[in-house]
């Protein structure tokens, strides 16, 4: 079930399209990749989700309702472009982020007593915020955003800035907030994150949504057919095995008479007959297809809209 | 309204921590009270208890000159000269606080000299003078004719030409009510124009720092823009409130110790010589600042109506404000905006000025009804009284600000709401006008 449904979404800025006709929907209880190149229109959709912004046309639906400034204390919110009170302490700045978002005083203050120790920074309660690093201010922020306990949490890039030690926390902390059933989108440009944790994505591109589905999905409409093997033994009986059936794409020695190759499937073959044509000509230790990563489908897509446009103009 | 409050509280928190708040809410008022006390002193120079020893060679005034019951001013008779370097010198003579030289030829030359240890205040000054000059022309008319003194004094009587406004001729306007009225409306745009560019640099700041995207994911951003002006003009309040009663209680010590007979009658010297005379009345008004803290201000009236004034002209004001600190592009611009506003405030202060002068003129009228005006024009007015059936202008007068401020507050929220997420532009009218026709 979808606990946000964005329908035909437009937003122009004077001369500027930001966001053209655009549609998706997430459902409960998914961790939901927003991917884009930067001036894409990301930043517009979520400001428009969070109320900031007002659409020129179509309707956001947040549980099947028509999205209102009440429902904005059920949303949780890291923008891209970190801010906090420079002066303020910690925790009066996490209870003033937590008392905008509907909580009372005492419920913040266990919300946030409960967050600053799972981070592992409950010693910097009294600190101000100008006395933290980058990293540190970027941990506060996060808490901020998740501390009133949303359904939906939006996160723009919430990885950058952070030490892959971080990075780590920050992913499992999402994980864990999935489990829980909290439904999270995720703008961001590390496909890797999006592989790791995403269960959907769209790629917004030009104002536009270029495409939308599963990881999954949105890898294998991209994938070329082709397979890893890595194996022991002779490269000349390993060529002489792939016959007219297969095609060598690259290949890589790895040392000890071990080698890692690439193959294409030429005709009707499959992985099966590629793993048969083996038998007896190397030793075979693993065989794999080969995925694109959410890198190539997010390079692929932007190449091939861009071929579209310029035939289009 | 309920997160405007939490913004507001915000506000209040990170003014009331700041120690620079702090500092300026305890020092202005004791610069205010510097700044009386050496008014005060300005026109209560000098000594004012005065022991004199009159060198009388020609023994003109024995018997004649007296001094009065309660008098400050004492005097001694010398039929002996004393010359002023005996007086300085000479131990007996250290009592004496001046020595009045009365050479014998005085009829003729009309000529004394006053040799003094420290200056005696300027009504003491007068006083003797007033004193001397009325006994010597007894003397002269004694001597000289046979008029009696009474008729000598209505010869004497000099002709009086009295300058009266045509708009003003029974002087019912009362020009120093006015300067009282004067002095709140400059206070209160003092307190506008700071505590608005507070609110400014507030807005620009938390634009530079980002914080505002996620303030605007709770908040709309009406809500937040007032939440920030409450939240700086309950600071503000707060300060005048605490600057009245550091005032207050610093005007009570001054009276009660430090010049408790800054403008008694008894003190100057001229007892039993009638209220009538010119002297007495110039007397009385020496120390006019005196006069307007103490006596001319009616508080119980200029409080309350100073306040409301104040509270809408700074709502107002603080909707100008908060449109260029949110449509600033960053920290630093947006700094040729404020030039117009401060002309506004300076004009403001000339119409109070103005008000003072020729509170009747149409010119003045105008501005009365002008919101960037009417906080200070109006408190002029309300010092110097309305005429019967005029009080209704000031309430009229408070409408039009009031009105005026809720479309300023409407077309500044437009400002806020589509500039306050756009950066690194450079701030002109262009962005103004195309924000406020953005709904």
């Amino acid at each position: 079930m979808a606990i946000l449904k964005i329908e035909n979404i437009s937003k122009r800025f004077f001369e500027k399209q930001a966001l053209n006709d655009v549609s998706l929907a997430v459902n409960s209880g998914e961790i939901y990749g927003l991917l884009g190149p930067n001036g894409a229109g990301k930043t517009t959709l979520i400001r428009i989700i969070n109320q900031i912004l007002m659409p020129d046309n179509g309707t956001i639906f947040f549980d099947n309702e028509p999205i209102k400034q009440r429902h904005l204390v059920q949303i949780g919110y890291l923008p891209e472009e970190r801010g906090l009170y420079r002066s303020m302490r910690v925790f009066e700045q996490l209870l003033f982020l937590a008392q905008l978002r509907g909580l009372s005083k005492s419920e913040a203050t266990v919300q946030i007593e409960y967050w600053l120790a799972k981070f592992d920074i409950a010693d910097w309660k009294k600190k101000r915020i100008e006395e933290l690093s980058k990293g540190m201010a970027q941990k506060v922020q996060f808490i901020g955003s998740v501390l009133h306990n949303p359904k939906l949490l939006i996160l723009d890039e919430p990885l950058s800035g952070f030490d892959p030690l971080n990075v780590e926390l920050i992913l499992s902390t999402l994980k864990e907030l999935k489990e829980q059933g909290k439904t999270i989108i995720l703008s961001t440009h590390n496909m890797k994150s999006v592989e790791e944790i995403c269960d959907r994505a769209a790629l917004i591109y030009n104002a536009k949504k270029v495409s939308e589905g599963s990881v999954l999905e949105l890898r294998e409409a991209i994938k070329k057919g082709h397979y890893g093997l890595r194996f022991k033994g002779n490269m000349i009986a390993f060529v002489n095995a792939l016959w007219t059936d297969f095609e060598l794409i690259d290949k890589r020695e790895l040392g000890d008479n071990r080698f890692e190759a690439v193959v294409a499937m030429r005709s009707a073959a499959d992985f099966e007959d590629l793993l048969k044509s083996m038998l007896g000509q190397v030793k075979l230790e693993a065989a794999w297809e080969i995925m694109p990563s959410m890198q190539d489908v997010f390079l692929q897509q932007v190449q091939e809209e861009d071929t579209n446009q310029k035939l289009e103009s | 309204m309920k997160n405007s409050w939490i913004i507001a509280k915000r506000e209040i928190a990170e003014r009331l921590n700041s120690k620079s708040f702090l500092m300026f809410l305890f020092i202005g008022p004791v610069l205010v009270l510097l700044a009386l006390f050496l008014l005060f002193q300005a026109g209560d120079e000098g000594k004012s208890q005065l022991k004199i020893l009159v060198s009388d060679e020609g023994n003109l005034l024995e018997g004649i000159l007296h001094t009065q019951k309660n008098s400050p001013i004492q005097y001694q008779i010398s039929r002996d000269y004393v010359s002023f370097e005996t007086f300085r010198s000479k131990p007996e003579y250290q009592q004496y606080d001046a020595l009045l030289d009365v050479n014998h030829k005085v009829l003729e030359n009309k000529m004394c000299m006053v040799f003094y240890r420290d200056k005696p205040a300027v009504e003491r000054q007068i006083g003797i003078r007033f004193q001397l000059e009325k006994r010597i022309e007894e003397i002269l008319v004694n001597e000289t004719s046979k008029l009696s003194i009474s008729d000598y004094r209505k010869i004497k009587q000099p002709l009086n030409v009295v300058y009266r406004n045509v708009y003003d001729p029974k002087q019912e306007i009362d020009h120093l009510a006015g300067w009282s009225g004067f002095a709140f409306g400059l206070l209160t745009m003092i307190f506008i124009f700071l505590f608005g560019m507070t609110i400014l640099r507030s807005t620009s700041r938390d634009k530079s720092n980002r914080i505002v995207e996620v303030i605007l994911a709770s908040v709309k951003s009406f809500h937040f823009m007032v939440g920030k002006i409450v939240g700086i003009g309950v600071v503000a309040f707060l300060q005048f409130l605490v600057w009245t009663l550091f005032v207050v209680i610093g005007l009570y010590f001054f009276r009660e110790n430090l010049f408790p007979d800054i403008y008694d009658p008894a003190n100057l010297g001229l007892n039993g010589m009638g209220s009538q005379d010119a002297f007495v009345t110039e007397g009385m008004h020496l120390n006019k600042i005196v006069e307007l803290v103490y006596d001319r201000i009616n508080y119980s009236v200029m409080i309350p109506i100073f306040l409301v004034f104040f509270t809408v002209g700074y709502f107002f004001y603080a909707a100008f404000f908060a449109s260029i600190g949110a449509s600033s592009g960053s920290e630093s611009d947006g700094q040729q905006f404020i030039l117009p506003l401060i002309g506004l405030f300076g004009l403001s202060i000339y119409a109070g000025y103005l008000a003072v002068q020729f509170p009747e003129s149409d010119l003045v009228t105008y501005l009365f009804y002008l919101p960037f005006t009417s906080p200070m024009v109006a408190l002029v007015k309300v010092s110097q009284g309305f005429a019967a059936g005029q009080t209704y202008t000031l309430f009229m007068s408070l409408l039009v600000l009031l009105i005026s401020t809720i479309i300023a507050v409407q077309l500044a929220s437009r400002i806020y709401k589509n500039g306050i997420l756009q950066f690194g532009h450079r701030l002109s009218f262009k962005h103004f006008w195309k924000w406020m026709k953005k709904i």
